[in-house]
């Protein structure tokens, strides 16, 4: 019998001072035109923000913006902006050419991978560069996780079933379902080198569970059960050097240690009176690794409009804050945080 | 004579998986759009066919709920059970939401489970985590309750809402129109087309059973097997601009039923969905137009009579005859 361990303890985070180099704020305002950016990519890191979209020249300390509504997402190769509806669909070039993609989906974008998440929510589609689909799947219950390294993709469904599929929609790895006992997948994070996949599931009790790359599949090595279970979706993001994942609900922030296979709450102590925001007012969101043992986190104040701030994480203590940012990218030319109005270049950050 | 107008909706009643353990009502609300219908279908209605690219749209496949739209910003509770899913439309444009934006997933006795998307989330887990007492560890909800909607939420304008039911027993999802005893629908579905096409291969050109005139509607084909394609729609609600697929498609030949097919549930497999007992996944459900492929037919030598019959779920059928000469 697998070895469970309860072991929910809470630790406190104090505000570390952070391993980083130059920083160098790049208004929105002073901004180029996304059609003058250099069709080199070396050095170039897609951002969205929550009103701007466009890529920043690490090495020229540049900024390429242009204003987007709706929503949208970004990668090295362009964009897609889209309504809620999921009735209009642009796809664009970093040439600023544009075309109608023809779908009912919201798409979804990580680590190479440009996908459609199809408006049922029960199916995705892999498109590539030109909107044209490379391959689609149909589950026969609602998405509700996902993520992605750049060999695999894990969806979790409603039924409690995981479905690993490689770049090609093979599937290489598919976990059991059913409604006997609650298994929903209520959040997934794929390692950035496709080792490790985490899966927070089910109810009565609510699980994480690991899963290690063998071979050409993937097989369960751990699980552990959490002591405050929630009917929430969760957000969850791998740290670069597979060590640990940090899991966000609600106004409640996890850390798992993968080898150790434990569980801690992070209590925040941001220092920072903008970011203080009372507990039950405060949503997190894990958002994506910045590099070896850090993570990034969102925080979101309810407020008219919602307060935000972002959180890097090195094993859930925490090591920098950015009050008012709402996004982060990060590359080998340094982190970009993303604020209302404008980015701040982090160079030479190394976590 | 009067009660034999009812014997087709008592069939099809008979025909479709009644969840009797579960008191499951769907809201009275203004207009809904049926299972198994066309995303956009609202849109399309207003035109006289559907446009080739129409079936080729991702996404544009058949649903497996029934979209509701309200009178409030509110959506009553179709039953009681305990809520085993929240789903949230993130509060910024940079994170990722879902497409069914807030959304309720809830457990039923008799294994059933159903979704309730379009809501405000967040509102809704707070009023169900306020009525919890101190000793329940599970949230549940209480039929006729009722979840906020608020400003829309994923793909659902205001006031709109989806709604889809699970039988995790007989792994179907099921049509819940049945559950809604406070409609009263006497409109016949519209048949706008009826198609044959070869289904061995020899030929990819479409036979219009529904493009010739009434009095004289009479084809010729060569003999062998064929799948019949039908785009008919349906309203539900009186003067609602919003369709609904066809709940049963019946294809009589010479007086004998060679296609029965219907939208009572779509089954629930490792490759998605099957609708009209086609194949998984669910875009194999309809052409490249749009219209439904709902079964095949073997047309031999000589001169049959060929009958479609189109009904709604409350039996109000159309009919289309055709004459067929086969070479």
């Amino acid at each position: 019998m697998a070895a469970i361990l309860f072991s929910l303890v809470s630790v406190r985070s104090a505000r570390h001072e952070g391993a980083a180099g130059k920083s160098v704020f790049l208004p929105f305002s002073q901004a180029r035109d996304l059609a003058d950016l250099p069709s080199s990519r070396n050095g170039v890191l897609s951002f969205i923000g929550d009103s701007v979209l466009g890529y920043v020249d690490t090495a020229a300390d540049r900024l390429y913006a242009l204003p987007y509504q709706g929503r949208a997402v970004i990668d090295d190769q362009g964009w897609i902006s889209y309504d809620s509806l999921a009735t209009d669909l642009q796809l664009h070039g970093t040439d600023g050419r544009g075309r109608t993609l023809p779908a009912y989906a919201y798409p979804w974008f990580k680590a190479l991978w440009r996908i459609l998440v199809r408006g049922d929510q029960m199916g995705i589609a892999r498109i590539d560069e030109q909107g044209t689909i490379v391959w689609e799947k149909e589950f026969s219950m609602p998405i509700t996780a996902l993520d992605a390294s750049s060999r695999v993709i894990a969806v979790g469904l409603l039924d409690g079933s995981l479905h690993i599929l490689d770049t090609q929609g093979k599937l290489v790895f598919i976990a059991p379902a059913g409604f006997q006992e609650v298994r929903t997948v209520y959040g997934v994070a794929v390692s950035g080198d496709s080792r490790y996949v985490v899966v927070l599931k089910g109810l009565s009790p609510q699980k994480i569970e690991t899963y290690r790359q063998s071979e050409s599949s993937y097989a369960k090595i751990s699980e552990s059960s959490l002591r405050q279970q929630a009917v929430l979706q969760a957000s969850m993001a791998f740290a670069e050097d597979d060590s640990h994942v940090i899991l966000a609900r609600g106004n409640q922030l996890l850390y798992y240690n993968v080898k150790g296979n434990y569980i801690r709450q992070i209590e925040l102590n941001t220092g920072q009176e903008e970011l203080s925001g009372k507990g039950e007012d405060v949503q997190f969101f894990a958002l994506k690794s910045t590099g070896g043992a850090t993570v990034a986190v969102l925080q979101i104040q309810a407020s008219d409009p919602p307060g935000t701030g972002i959180l890097i994480l090195k094993h859930g203590l925490l090591e920098r804050v950015a009050p008012d940012a709402v996004s982060i990218s990060g590359g080998q030319g340094g982190l970009a945080i993303v604020y209302k109005d404008g980015v701040e270049l982090v160079k030479g950050w190394r976590p | 004579m009067k009660g034999m107008k009812y014997l087709p909706l008592i069939f099809v009643c008979l025909a479709a998986p009644m969840p009797g353990a579960l008191d499951f009502q769907i809201p009275e609300v203004l207009d809904l759009s049926g299972f198994g219908s066309l995303p956009g279908d609202r849109t399309n209605a207003q035109l006289p066919g559907k446009s080739p690219q129409m079936g080729s749209l991702y996404g544009r496949v058949p649903r497996s709920d029934i979209v509701l739209e309200s009178a409030t910003a509110d959506i009553e509770v179709p039953a009681s059970g305990t809520v085993i899913y929240v789903q949230a439309d993130a509060p910024v444009k940079t994170i990722f939401s879902f497409p069914l934006g807030g959304a309720l997933a809830i457990l039923h006795p008799e294994s059933y489970v159903s979704l309730i998307s379009g809501l405000d989330a967040e509102r809704a887990l707070e009023s169900a985590e306020r009525r919890q007492s101190a000793a329940q560890s599970e949230l549940v909800v209480k039929k006729g309750e009722t979840l906020p909607g608020g400003n829309g939420s994923g793909v659902y304008p205001p006031n709109y809402f989806g709604l889809r039911l699970f039988d995790a027993k007989s792994s179907l999802w099921v049509n819940p129109i049945f559950l809604a005893s406070w409609i009263h629908d006497r409109t016949p579905p519209v048949i706008r087309s009826a198609r044959l096409a070869r289904s061995d291969g020899s030929g990819t050109a479409f036979i219009d059973l529904s493009g010739v005139a009434a009095k004289d509607r009479k084809i010729t084909c060569p003999q062998g097997s064929y799948r019949l394609y039908i785009d008919a729609l349906d309203t539900i609600i009186p003067g609602s601009p919003m369709y609904s697929a066809p709940y049963r498609i019946l294809a009589v030949l010479d007086g004998k039923s060679v296609v029965d097919s219907s939208l009572m549930a779509a089954k629930s497999t490792e490759a998605g969905l099957s609708f009209l007992e086609n194949p998984a996944p669910s875009r194999e459900t309809l052409a490249a137009d749009g219209s439904y492929s709902v079964g095949q037919i073997v047309l031999a030598r000589g001169e049959h009579d060929l009958q479609l019959q189109v009904s709604d779920y409350a039996g109000n059928t159309s009919t289309l005859k055709v004459f067929v000469i086969v070479r």
